[in-house]
């Protein structure tokens, strides 16, 4: 599984690529923010795995224009962010988020949401 | 009224009082015939002989207050202003210290993590007590890149503290405007700061939180359940 990895954090990302690793997921791509994820995205991702807060280019606007992208629009997105109301959760869901983790998160919480993912694709 | 034209009504009122003070105690009484009418109005009337009086004393205690709000300008501007100022760049500076140290952090556990895999690849077969013991070590650095997420949400948290900082700063220079506006002065350009950060409030969460991860996460699965089955549902 080849996963695309988006978040403004640096620190936030070596530690989605290191659980990613953990689970016998190596090679993943990396992004500082939705913009840049647009640009990496290509058919041999597999996964993204996207934050919601970022600059340039927000996790919702990627969700967005990445289903809006017919290229694209069926891969398989999981949130990970540190909103977590309801009407963030519905609103992310809308947009075409497949599943959603709070930060903080385990990797045992982010190796189930990968399995659902897998499952339901 | 600028200072040299409220200097002078001062004086003008105040030399008024002591006139008339002197004619209503010392009983003037001048050839000329207009002053003697006036004289007389004013003996008639004693609240019209007292009204210089009191708008000299209205007069300083209004500049009293002007006094007052000058220096309360003044101070906003030495102190609130400044030290706000300070305050959100030493934010900004925790939050990337931290994150410096969060990555230096990261790279010792990278290193950490290599060199298991160097010792693990090194002793071949190893006995069962040993690969339980670096199987252990491995999943306790494992928790350790984990608990560094700390690092994001507090930066989140310190972008929101910052971001209130500023609008505190804000309102502050726009109470200072007022008040110069008050003493009937225009602010100049070095009076009017700029602000200290562009804030990108899309850019952060201020109500992230490390608190309560499994609650919210079981939340979080419970709202997109019913989502899903009343998508289904209306399908």
């Amino acid at each position: 599984m080849k996963c695309l990895v988006v978040d403004d954090s640096a620190t936030m990302r070596r530690i989605v690529l290191n659980a990613l690793k953990s689970l016998g997921i190596e090679g993943a791509v990396e992004a500082g923010d939705g913009k840049e994820a647009l640009e990496r995205i290509d058919a041999s991702i597999d996964v993204v795995i996207t934050d919601w807060n970022m600059p340039v280019m927000g996790g919702l606007e990627l969700v967005q224009q990445i289903r809006a992208n017919p290229a694209t629009a069926t891969k398989p997105i999981l949130m990970i962010t540190t909103r977590s109301a309801q009407d963030d959760v519905l609103q992310a869901i809308q947009a075409g988020v497949n599943t959603y983790v709070a930060k903080p998160f385990t990797p045992q919480v982010l190796k189930e949401k990968l399995d659902q993912l897998v499952a339901a694709s | 009224m600028t200072g040299r034209h409220s200097a002078e009504l001062a004086e003008t009122l105040s030399v008024l009082s002591d006139l008339i003070g002197e004619i209503q105690t010392k009983g003037l009484n001048p050839a000329d015939a207009r002053v003697h009418r006036l004289v007389a109005d004013l003996r008639a009337r004693p609240q019209l002989a007292g009204l210089p009086g009191a708008i000299l004393k209205t007069y300083n205690e209004i500049s009293a207050a002007l006094s007052g709000i000058r220096i309360t300008r003044e101070t906003i501007k030495a102190c609130a202003l400044d030290r706000l100022r300070v305050t959100h760049d030493r934010l900004a500076e925790v939050s990337q210290t931290t994150e410096t140290a969060a990555l230096e952090i990261l790279n010792g556990l990278d290193r950490s993590l290599a060199t298991l895999d160097q010792l693990e690849r090194q002793d071949g077969a190893l006995d069962q007590g040993r690969a339980t013991i670096l199987g252990q070590l491995r999943n306790e650095l494992n928790q350790l890149f984990n608990h560094l997420q700390f690092q994001d949400i507090t930066s989140q948290q310190l972008r929101g503290v910052i971001q209130a900082l500023l609008e505190v700063e804000q309102r502050i220079e726009t109470v200072a405007v007022l008040l110069d506006q008050s003493l009937g002065e225009t602010p100049t350009a070095a009076d009017v700061l700029a602000p200290a950060v562009t804030a990108d409030t899309a850019a952060y969460n201020p109500e992230a939180t490390v608190r309560d991860a499994g609650r919210r996460q079981e939340e979080i699965d419970r709202a997109i359940q019913v989502a899903r089955a009343a998508a289904a549902a209306g399908a």
